[in-house]
């Protein structure tokens, strides 16, 4: 047994058989397979021999006749080395008589050929190596592809390991066959959790290198509570950690109970919980949370997995699942927040060093009119079935903000001209997440009908930390008294304004943080569904006045650590059962 | 974090090159000794030419080295391994039914140097 540590990213615990993902996408096979897949394997062999053996022949051909037969004849030889019946037999073997996989037992023989060849004490004869690490390659991307297809349609359920999943790849993955995850890179702040917390699939990222010692089918336990991954888990901890699955299912029957009761305060203060989705089908999930409105409707995944830039009725057609099943609820639609560089459809101006500092988000649509103003007028048009609002990402400047709000108010009068029905009084607002709108907030303010906090940014451009960056994870903290002083602010300014302001982002799924954020004077949150109830659960346990002296001690503190050594005392004293 | 090392032995690569090896031949039908002509040796194309022509035969085919190195005759990886460099011994033994011609022909393409 081996406990391993990562970044916890999105709760709860998997167990489960593996599947590994390397680098390049493709799955690590499996070192053994099961007697019944023996035959299957053997034919798995064949056939990706008999179609190297068509490539390398191909070759054969065409340099025969460009080069002459004498250059043709090296790969004769190599077709003779792909079809040499003591290979064969050897790998043949290794499976039936070991259990070998057909990946394995091809890469663990030729690569022992590979080993004699250069061992000889002849020149030209350990260049032959290369000519096996070769074949090797060959048949391997042959037997993988095979593989790596079938990944996306598992039909039993897994855990899967990997170096990195990219957001739509996490998007892809079937939550009825993902038990969990577990990366080598990726930091809390990355779109891949963000995707794995909607999806409610448990996960543990930024694990650092941990795959090359895993075999496909090895059993492990993936704790989304503690960042945790333990490897090949002895009895006693994997019957600790069946409780805990166990009590992971009872909880959330209990929260179920807590859907209808209002995130009311104990002084009867009431609190907004909205939802953050990315994908119209979690509306449904939403509605079973009990979530007062979206709060945050993430945009990106339209754009992302596919090459073809989405066309106004894709964006209708996903907004208008969501209003309509909202209905009355509100729904706060927020503009393409992606960087150019997660973009199939748009063209690379040049390679960006510091993809977080450059043309992305607001910037990216602000630069690319065309693809703004098809997503604005999908979201006008559904504004006519629902209670829509229009949120821009990112705006630092208050040119940004008034150039956005220009571009909509031009897409209003097209609609107008084309008698198409929309809201005009459509509510508009911001995100908040870099500190200079922190500091133009004043006259930020008097220009939008509402702002919402993203703490994930925000905490990345106040400290200065890549939030996908694994080794600064350390750094990258809500609790930070910086981070904390611009989410002060904001409010003070917002609330003095009396201008609505929601949080959304990490922080608010924290339970030690929702004292210390209502004590700051929050009153509306978004959260990833999966999460509500349990947020409810804390804003039912404490009243307001506690919530201020708990802020107001917190923002006397130095340090994050400080800050949530506190705030995990208080927390513990009114609800001792929750989890850290 | 630390990852102990998984300390698996690799038993298999030992297993394989010695399967490899064909230790004892028990009735020797036809046998002779050849030495390498050619100049580049048993090379990947004179082993490819020698394991075509050696696939003709139903024979089984060994070829051995300095008496002891006995491999497959159709298989151009043992072939390789032998690593027979002009001038090296060779003793081409074949058993069956078409035992003579096959040692008879493999023999002449050996000394004649293959195509070169």
């Amino acid at each position: 047994m081996q406990i391993l540590e990562g970044i916890a990213v999105s709760p709860g615990v998997a167990i489960g058989e593996v599947v590994v993902i390397d680098n390049e996408g493709f799955r690590i096979p499996a070192r053994f397979v099961t007697q019944d897949a023996v035959a299957g394997e053997i034919l798995r062999l064949d056939q990706a021999i008999a179609s190297v053996s068509v490539e390398i022949a191909k070759n054969r051909d065409k340099i025969s006749d460009r080069l002459g037969e004498h250059y043709g004849a090296i790969f004769a030889a190599h077709l003779q080395m792909l079809q040499d019946p003591t290979l064969h037999s050897a790998v043949e073997a290794m499976i039936r008589e070991k259990n070998h996989s057909a990946e394995y037992a091809v890469s663990k023989t030729l690569r022992g050929y590979a080993k004699v060849f250069q061992d000889l004490d002849d020149q030209y004869l350990s260049e032959r190596a290369h000519d096996i690490f070769d074949l090797e390659k060959s048949l391997l991307g042959k037997l993988l592809r095979r593989r790596r297809e079938s990944l996306n349609n598992l039909s039993t359920p897994l855990i899967v390991l990997a170096h990195n999943l990219t957001p739509s790849e996490t998007a892809k993955l079937d939550p009825r066959f993902v038990l969990g995850f577990a990366t080598e890179i990726g930091g809390p702040g990355s779109h891949t959790a963000i995707v794995a917390k909607g999806l409610e699939i448990p996960a543990v990222v930024g694990m650092g290198q941990f795959l090359t010692d895993i075999s496909g089918g090895d059993v492990v336990i993936v704790d989304g509570d503690h960042g945790q991954v333990i490897l090949n888990p002895d009895e006693p901890t994997l019957a600790r950690y069946r409780t805990e699955v166990e009590h992971h299912r009872s909880q959330a029957a209990e929260w179920s109970v807590l859907r209808d009761l209002p995130a009311m305060t104990t002084d009867g203060t009431e609190i907004q919980l909205g939802a953050n989705i990315e994908f119209p089908h979690e509306v449904a999930t939403c509605l079973e949370r009990g979530a007062d409105l979206i709060g945050l409707y993430r945009t990106e995944f339209l754009y992302l997995g596919t090459d073809d830039e989405p066309t106004e009725e894709d964006h209708y057609v996903a907004y208008t699942h969501v209003i309509k099943t909202m209905n009355p609820r509100p729904v706060v639609i927020r503009t393409l927040d992606l960087g150019a560089d997660k973009m199939g459809q748009l063209p690379l101006h040049e390679e960006e060093s510091n993809p977080f500092l450059g043309v992305r988000s607001i910037r990216l649509s602000l630069r690319n009119l065309d693809l703004f103003r098809i997503q604005l007028r999908a979201a006008l048009r559904a504004s006519a079935l629902g209670k829509v609002r229009i949120m821009f990402p990112m705006i630092t400047t208050l040119d940004e903000l008034r150039q956005a709000k220009m571009l909509l108010i031009d897409t209003m009068e097209d609609l107008n001209e084309d008698q198409i029905e929309f809201d005009e009084n459509v509510e508009v607002g911001m995100m908040v997440e870099v500190p200079a709108a922190v500091m133009m907030l004043d006259k930020l303010l008097r220009e939008v009908d509402f702002i919402s906090i993203g703490t994930n940014d925000l905490i990345q451009y106040c400290l200065a930390v890549d939030r996908s960056n694994s080794a600064l994870a350390n750094l990258y903290r809500a609790s930070d008294p910086a981070v904390l002083r611009l989410i002060q602010t904001t409010l003070n300014l917002a609330n003095a304004a009396k201008v609505p302001v929601n949080l959304c982002g990490d922080m608010s799924t924290t339970p030690r943080y929702i004292p210390l954020l209502l004590g700051l004077g929050l009153r509306s949150m978004s959260l990833p569904p999966s999460a509500i109830p349990e947020i409810k659960q804390v804003c039912r346990s404490f009243n307001i006045k506690q919530c201020g002296e708990i802020a107001k001690r917190a923002m006397l503190l130095d340090s994050a650590r400080e800050v949530d050594t506190f705030l995990t005392q208080e927390i513990r004293q009114v609800m001792p059962d929750l989890a850290p | 974090m630390s990852i102990q090392p998984a300390g698996q032995p690799d038993s298999e690569t030992n297993a394989f090159t010695s399967s490899q090896r064909i230790e004892q031949m028990p009735t020797t039908d036809q046998e002779q000794s050849v030495t390498v002509n050619n100049s580049e040796g048993l090379h990947a194309r004179p082993a490819d030419q020698f394991v075509r022509l050696a696939m003709q035969f139903d024979s089984e085919i060994t070829v051995c080295k300095h008496g002891v190195d006995a491999v497959d005759g159709k298989s151009i990886l043992s072939i390789l391994t032998l690593c027979a460099t002009r001038g090296t011994e060779l003793v081409i033994r074949a058993q069956g039914d078409d035992a003579e011609d096959a040692v008879c022909q493999l023999s002449k393409l050996v000394e004649l140097g293959f195509d070169e």
